[in-house]
């Protein structure tokens, strides 16, 4: 024998409530968003197919929107470690000034250098965002993959961003082998080159892919570093290298365009193959550059006949060692100048999110024509408020969940609490 | 046949607690977002809150666009656009620096709105919790 809530008003009031809103849920199982009571294409065809159109528009914005707002975290993540990591290399900067004076000791000096490397590189690991990290590489923390793909229209294509240490320096494991700043010793270890160019670089006096490329030599430890210059204007940029890869020596190609490209350029377009190589490259005000890293020892430049190399004098570039003091504030001002181009890199990624971001704002009108098709966040803002107190009010005359038909989808919200 | 308290319990059961879930995801989300909109929060707090915010939206919307939510027409819509604006808000307090009042204000509103329920609902402690609907 059930008992009986008739006596009791306010339940026998919820009870109607519930059973109108049990109506409401099974009629609602045949009814489409725009309110007509549609359950197959074969009740009317046109309505089913408009319903289901904006129907999938919805979830796919909303799959858009999830998928921006994904490489919005992780972007920010990593902005915000970068961040963190150029006011260390500032830190950094100032001990390697201070190892040039004499009365300091150069081993408290080492153990606070290796102090602030162990925290660019934690910094780098920490930049991991549910498996993706843009700064490091998985060999060096548990990230399972470096490349960001957002999601950017309904139809699909995604925006990617590419792994930033590794675009720094193929080669690089953790974070400070990408700012080419990874063992660097105050106490003479460090050592770099700097190479002086004169008015008239005569790169493009020589005959690439002719008799000889003009090449320069970098050693670095026991390896040969070729950058072998190929003019694309003769040959299209598939002039064969003259140097033979092997062990010892590796060769990297540094296209130019001797009829359309300034001396600047070709100088800049060397500088991207250095770096791209894992040195570290400075450029001073006088246009001269300090290359750093990779125990790097001395530099030549010269041309490659049948793949011999003879250095010259007359390509317009001199080469002087940099140790010392100078080689160590040479290499924090090369990570600087990376860890900007990184988190300038950054910036451009976020940019281009909002644009995206202001672009589906396009794609809301067509579906709701309303706060959510505002592209002016100021004045969305407001009408958002405004809206929001309305639905406060429908809200408060409804017994039903708004995710009424997968309520327990929401309890994900509650995971790592 | 069921009898009207058997068909109470079910429904009521399910509605609140659906309800309640919102409730607590409302409630969780704006406690963060609050935190987070503290001066001198940490940049990791403040991510993490926006992208809960977002979430949370857009579980919603997914539902309101499915056939068959039980919502009425217009509070859909209303709650699709709000959800729209809410979700690209959260991405681009990401990534900006926004103010995230309007955030908070907005969800505290539907929030208010979830609390006032139309009508009382008993408590039974046997009640199942999650029984499907009759």
């Amino acid at each position: 024998m059930a008992f009986s809530i008739n006596t009791n008003l306010n339940a026998l009031a919820a009870l109607q409530s519930l059973n109108q809103t049990q109506q409401a849920v099974s009629q609602a199982q045949n009814a489409v968003s725009t309110g007509k009571k549609i359950s197959q294409a074969s009740d009317n065809p046109a309505i089913f197919s408009i319903a289901n159109t904006i129907n999938a528009n919805i979830a796919g914005l909303s799959a858009v929107s999830d998928s921006l707002n994904f490489g919005a975290q992780v972007i920010q993540t990593a902005s915000s470690a970068i961040s963190n990591v150029q006011t260390v290399l500032q830190s950094l900067q100032q001990t390697a000034t201070e190892s040039g004076q004499t009365g300091i000791s150069l081993t408290t000096l080492q153990n606070q250098v290796n102090a602030e490397l162990n925290s660019i590189n934690q910094y780098g690991r920490a930049a991991t965002f549910n498996g993706v990290n843009v700064l490091t590489t998985t060999g060096d923390s548990s990230a399972t993959y470096g490349t960001l793909n957002v999601v950017q229209g309904l139809s699909g294509t995604p925006y990617s961003i590419a792994n930033q240490a590794t675009t720094l320096n193929g080669a690089a494991t953790t974070l400070g082998d990408a700012l080419g700043i990874t063992g660097l010793s105050v106490s003479g270890g460090t050592t770099g080159v700097q190479l002086t160019f004169d008015n008239n670089l005569a790169i493009t006096s020589f005959a690439p892919g002719g008799g000889a490329d003009a090449s320069l030599q970098l050693t670095a430890g026991a390896k040969t570093y070729a950058f072998e210059f190929t003019d694309d204007s003769l040959g299209g940029g598939a002039i064969p290298l003259q140097t033979a890869q092997n062990a010892t020596t590796q060769i990297v190609a540094v296209h130019f365009n001797s009829t359309t490209q300034s001396t600047n350029q070709i100088v800049g377009s060397l500088i991207n193959a250095v770096q791209n190589t894992g040195f570290g490259v400075q450029q001073n005000t006088n246009g001269s550059l300090n290359i750093t890293g990779q125990g790097i020892s001395a530099a030549s430049f010269g041309s490659v006949t049948g793949g011999a190399f003879t250095a010259s004098a007359t390509i317009g570039v001199t080469s002087a060692a940099l140790t010392g003091t100078q080689a160590v504030i040479a290499t924090v001002q090369s990570a600087i100048s990376n860890a900007n181009s990184i988190a300038a890199n950054l910036g451009a990624a976020s940019q281009q999110i909002t644009g995206i971001q202001n672009f589906t704002s396009a794609l809301s009108s067509a579906l709701t024509a309303g706060v959510g098709a505002l592209t002016d966040a100021d004045l969305a803002a407001e009408s958002a408020r405004l809206s929001s107190l309305q639905t406060k009010q429908q809200l408060a005359t409804q017994s039903l969940s708004i995710a009424n038909q997968q309520p327990q989808s929401l309890l994900s919200l509650f995971k790592n609490l | 046949m069921r009898n009207g308290a058997q068909r109470y319990r079910d429904i009521a059961d399910t509605t609140r607690s659906a309800r309640q879930t919102e409730i607590a995801a409302f409630a969780l989300v704006i406690r963060d977002l609050e935190n987070a909109n503290q001066p001198n929060a940490h940049a990791t707090l403040r991510i993490a809150a926006l992208g809960r915010a977002h979430d949370l939206w857009s579980l919603l919307v997914r539902d309101l666009a499915r056939d068959g939510n039980g919502l009425p027409q217009t509070l859909k819509t209303q709650l699709v656009d709000l959800g729209l604006w809410a979700m690209r808000y959260s991405t681009l307090a990401i990534l900006k620096d926004l103010s995230l009042a309007p955030l908070i204000e907005v969800c505290q509103n539907v929030l208010d709105g979830l609390r006032a329920q139309p009508v009382p609902i008993l408590t039974n402690p046997t009640a199942k919790s999650c029984a499907p609907l009759a």
